[in-house]
């Protein structure tokens, strides 16, 4: 597979009336080409700042990348100028967020948003702008795409407005597409619409994309490989069947025993994950999660724990995987759903990085 | 479901905003349902569905349009002294969604508790500073909490001290509008748990609303699904999901995401379409009972077309 | 890491050290504490806080300390230049008691001399005028620092009392408007636009014509007839957009009668705009009072007001060009300081700025 984009010990601080947010803390990841990965996460996990850190999104002050290096077509991402980015920015790169109600200028029709950028990138004529802003409405499954360029946003439903952003994105063909929540503020069945829409897109076009949510559901859905974050880190990374059926962290396991499925009756509890995430003023030494980990070990307070190795392409942040560390059971819920995944290694490896 | 008492009655609740004006919105379109002591009734719909509404025009925070919603058999809305409404609002009580704008940020967390204690007179002094201590350690907080700020919580901390608040008056009923929504994963099991520790404990009736149906299944004994102002389908949770009959529900059902790669990669959406109904003039659309405690909103044809798929 | 020896030992379950009611560790701040922190890192508003309590202490006790009375005349000893102890001797600054050097149209030099010694025509006998007047005298031979700083006393009463209406009507009047809506709303909006259309110097002849002699309460009625407008629609929008909020609505649940929702819920959190608004009407009125004055329909002499002392001045411009200068400076610093308090407290107090 080809590497498209290589973060590197990727640091981003903020700075607050409070003193420094060190909000990410040494993330490490590679995009390949045509995959999907998912960050998954909590508020403050650092996910949404680790994908605005590789668009430069980050406002400095009082935000900064701090150290670390975001490798994409040769050119570290992190040190080229305000206006190389500009270059990068929606042309090779683009991202969609949250909110589609702010991400559309209210004032100007769809149609003339989505042929800015093939104008400004593309150096399109204005016709051709027209003809290909037809075919991107075609491709998100909007109907009648000769009526809808001509409307305004508040013409369009919250699900048809993501759309919009979606074809907005894509227009000049982004070998990476980063997506922020981009279904959280949609109901369901508009969210399965949008993500069906999103699969569909990626046989069709074949970019990269990097979905952020905090929905496992979602995840389950979309995702090729899987990043879980927590106070500012990457703590288990792999495919998606590696996370949802062999999960070693016991974040994750947290994560997924603290949802009901819907065959969970009433009478089993739910595990809740106790506490709140870490104060990342002053981030805990050790693992970030040991005090909200009801299996963390003594070394956990002490040291910040290594990658460990379980397959080819499954990496967890936990000294449970060492040689020495006690057999620890995961919660019944969670056993209930491993499964023997056929790539791992006979015993995990501790690595340096990933 | 414990017992068969009758706690709430709703009947042909309307709630109409702009009632007459062109811009009319029916949020609550002539529903009824009953809820029963002790049980946990989950309302889901998407936003603007009208369950919110329907929470709020309960407990009274809105003047229903039409209708009438009886507590225990006495009307809850309709011509009433101060101080009727007054004990009413001790029986009833609700938990909000957004935990930042639920709470007065100019307040301290000992007097938004003792808020209802103060306002029906129930303890002064050093009682009522106990009351709140009590209640701070029910929902998992500590004493040294009461002299603290709104600000200085997450927001799961600030959910319970909303349901503290709520607690304080020592109701019977409580309606959770979307209490977990606004809160992390690894949070909401926290609070949910709490409404169930305190649901055992003080043998509380909830009307939980919500529009994440993975846990308003586990969390509820009944499920109503709420459309465009109407209840379109009402059962036991567990029936609910083995058998949807009215289409929307099918297609909600459909469409949550599930944290499980295998069965989403085999899901098949379906989508609701309300033309496939099509209802003739004349046809009496209302809730029936198509299985046992299982009621649908549907015409007479309907009706038949649904008890013959209904599956035991 | 490899040179720390990981012991196996080390590899114990302890569990988790998190509750759910985990201990805050920073000390409680309230709201107020919070801003006063903010404010505090504000230059600006520090700066402008210090000037704006010398100013107001010297408003009050200077006239009171002075040995003249605003109103007390002396002919003899008029237009006297500045004159301060101490200061009198260093010859650049302009507090020597000499004239200065005028030239006149057709070229002749008039030197500067010292205007406190006075010389007898006949037998050229100077006598020398013993006493000091800090900011010279004007034209009857009023003491001008006694009468500048009852101008700044004037005129910061007559801005606070116009405040205090203003602070008084607008938040009673928005705040029925905003809490009870509907029809009532409606009605009192409809008032507010009819009297935000009678033009304000209007209001104010009207007001000089029917109370003749224009004190500092006529003259503070008067600005707020038009003033408390603003506020009143500030206070409006914050109780429109207060009280559909939830920790409202659980009042509501709870019981709570309008009354105690208005005064423990929607008041309380509108203070910080309100505060700030109150801070910029202040310099506001001060402006209006010193404009009103030096056109004429301000504050009814004896009694003067920083408007009508640069009225007084501009007349000898060129001659006692201190007769300007000092009420104009006293004016200036005093709206800056306002200024500069109000835009501090805005920053400290705009939720938007809170984490």
């Amino acid at each position: 597979m080809d590497k498209l984009l290589e973060v590197k010990d990727l640091h981003v601080s903020f700075k607050t009336y409070g003193g420094e947010v060190k909000a990410v803390r040494g993330v490490n990841f590679n995009l390949y080409k045509g995959e999907t990965l998912a960050i998954v996460g909590e508020s403050g996990s650092g996910k949404s700042v680790t994908v605005k850190a590789i668009m430069r999104l980050i406002p400095n002050p009082p935000g900064k990348i701090v150290n670390g290096e975001i490798l994409f077509d040769g050119k570290d991402l992190s040190k080229i100028s305000e206006l190389e980015m500009q270059h990068v920015r929606g042309k090779d790169i683009s991202m969609i967020f949250q909110d589609p109600m702010t991400s559309l200028n209210p004032t100007i029709k769809v149609g003339k948003q989505i042929m800015e950028g093939l104008i400004k990138h593309q150096k399109l004529s204005k016709k051709d702008a027209y003809e290909r802003a037809l075919e991107l409405m075609r491709l998100v499954g909007i109907a009648q795409p000769e009526v809808r360029l001509q409307q305004y946003p508040h013409q369009f439903s919250g699900g048809m407005r993501q759309r919009v952003v979606v074809a907005i994105a894509l227009a000049c063909n982004p070998k990476i597409l980063i997506a922020d929540e981009p279904t959280t503020a949609l109901d369901v069945t508009i969210q399965a619409q949008i993500l069906e829409m999103m699969k569909d897109l990626q046989d069709k076009i074949d970019t990269s994309i990097i979905f952020i949510t905090h929905d496992l559901g979602v995840v389950a859905n979309v995702a090729d490989r899987v990043a879980v974050m927590y106070g500012g880190q990457i703590v288990e990374i792999g495919t998606v069947d590696e996370i949802f059926y062999d999960p070693r962290h016991p974040y994750t396991w947290g994560l997924l025993a603290s949802m009901p499925s819907l065959d969970t009756d009433e009478q089993t509890e739910l595990i809740a994950i106790p506490g709140t995430p870490p104060d990342l003023i002053h981030p805990p030494k050790g693992c970030p999660f040991a005090a909200r980990n009801q299996f963390a070990l003594a070394i956990d307070y002490e040291e910040e724990p290594p990658f460990f190795q379980i397959s080819e392409t499954h990496f967890a942040k936990t000294w449970m995987l060492h040689p020495d560390a006690p057999k620890i059971e995961a919660p019944e819920s969670v056993k209930a759903r491993v499964r023997v995944m056929p790539g791992n290694f006979e015993k995990p490896i501790q690595v340096e990085g990933l | 479901m414990t017992n068969n008492e009758k706690l709430l009655e709703i009947k042909n609740l309307k709630q109409y905003f702009n009632k007459g004006k062109s811009n009319e919105v029916r949020a609550v379109d002539d529903i009824s349902f009953d809820i029963y002591k002790g049980e946990t009734l989950g309302l889901v719909g998407e936003s603007g569905c009208g369950k919110s509404t329907t929470g709020r025009t309960i407990i009274r925070l809105y003047n229903a349009t039409g209708g009438q919603v009886l507590y225990k058999g006495e009307d809850v809305h309709g011509k009433k002294s101060r101080s009727d409404i007054k004990d009413m609002t001790r029986h009833m009580q609700m938990i909000f969604q957004d935990p930042y704008a639920s709470l007065n940020p100019r307040m301290t967390v000992g007097d938004i508790i003792a808020e209802g204690i103060d306002i029906h007179g129930l303890s002064k002094g050093k009682e009522r500073q106990e009351r709140v201590f009590d209640l701070l350690e029910t929902v998992g907080l500590n004493r040294e909490h009461a002299s603290r700020y709104p600000h200085e919580f997450s927001g799961g901390q600030r959910q319970r001290i909303g349901i503290a608040r709520a607690l304080a008056v020592e109701p019977d009923f409580i309606i959770a509008d979307e209490p977990i929504s606004a809160l992390d994963v690894s949070i909401q099991a926290q609070v949910v748990n709490l409404l169930q520790k305190l649901q055992k404990e003080k043998g509380l009736t909830y009307l939980f609303i919500a529009h994440d149906l993975s846990m308003v299944k586990y969390i509820s004994d009944r499920i109503g699904v709420m459309y465009f102002g109407k209840l379109v389908e009402l059962a036991s949770s567990d029936d609910l999901y083995k058998n949807p009959l009215h289409p929307y529900t099918k297609s909600l059902l459909s469409a949550i995401p599930l944290p499980d790669p295998e069965s989403e990669r085999t899901r098949r959406r379906v989508a609701y379409n309300p033309s496939v109904h099509n209802y003739q003039d004349g046809e009496e659309l209302k809730m029936r009972e198509v299985a046992p405690n299982h009621f649908v909103y549907c015409s007479e044809k309907e009706f038949k077309e649904y008890q013959a798929s209904y599956v035991k | 890491m490899e040179n720390r020896k990981i012991s196996p030992e080390m590899f114990r379950v302890v569990g988790a050290t998190a509750s759910d009611a985990e201990k805050i560790s920073r000390p409680s701040l309230t709201f107020w504490h919070d801003a006063w922190i903010r404010l505090k890192k504000n230059k600006g508003a520090i700066v402008g806080l210090i000037i704006t309590i010398i100013l107001i202490l010297l408003a009050i006790f200077a006239p009171m300390l002075s040995p003249y009375k605003y109103s007390d005349q002396d002919l003899r000893h008029a237009n006297l230049p500045p004159k301060v102890p101490g200061l009198e001797k260093i010859s650049w600054l302009p507090f020597t008691g000499y004239s200065a050097e005028k030239v006149d149209t057709r070229g002749i030099k008039t030197p500067a001399r010292d205007m406190y010694v006075t010389e007898n025509m006949r037998t050229g006998e100077k006598t020398e005028y013993k006493k000091y007047h800090y900011f010279g005298t004007d034209d009857l031979g009023r003491d001008l620092w006694t009468r500048v700083w009852t101008g700044a006393r004037v005129s910061l009463s007559i801005a606070v009392i116009a405040a205090i209406i203003d602070f008084l009507i607008g938040v009673t009047y928005g705040g029925i408007s905003g809490f009870f809506g509907g029809k009532i709303d409606i009605i009192l909006q409809r008032i507010v636009e009819v009297i935000y259309g009678i033009p304000y110097l209007i209001v104010v002849i009207l007001f000089r014509i029917a109370f003749e002699k224009a004190g500092i309460v006529t003259l503070a009625l008067a600005m707020t007839v038009t003033g408390w407008i603003g506020m009143s629609r500030l206070v409006r929008g914050q109780i429109l957009k207060l009280k559909n909020q939830e920790f409202v609505m659980a009042a509501q649940t709870l019981g709570a009668s309008n009354m105690s929702i208005i005064f423990k819920h929607l008041i309380p959190n509108t203070l910080g705009p309100i505060i700030i608004s109150i801070m910029f009407t202040i310099p506001a009125a001060i402006f209006a009072e010193a404009f009103l004055s030096f056109i004429g329909l301000g504050i009814s002499p004896p009694l003067a007001s920083l408007g009508s002392l640069v009225n007084d001045g501009i007349k000898s411009l060129t001659f006692t060009p201190y007769k300007l200068v000092f009420p104009a400076t006293v004016i200036s610093v005093m709206i800056l300081s306002f200024n500069l308090i109000a835009d501090g407290l805005r920053d400290a107090l705009d939720p938007k700025m809170r984490k």
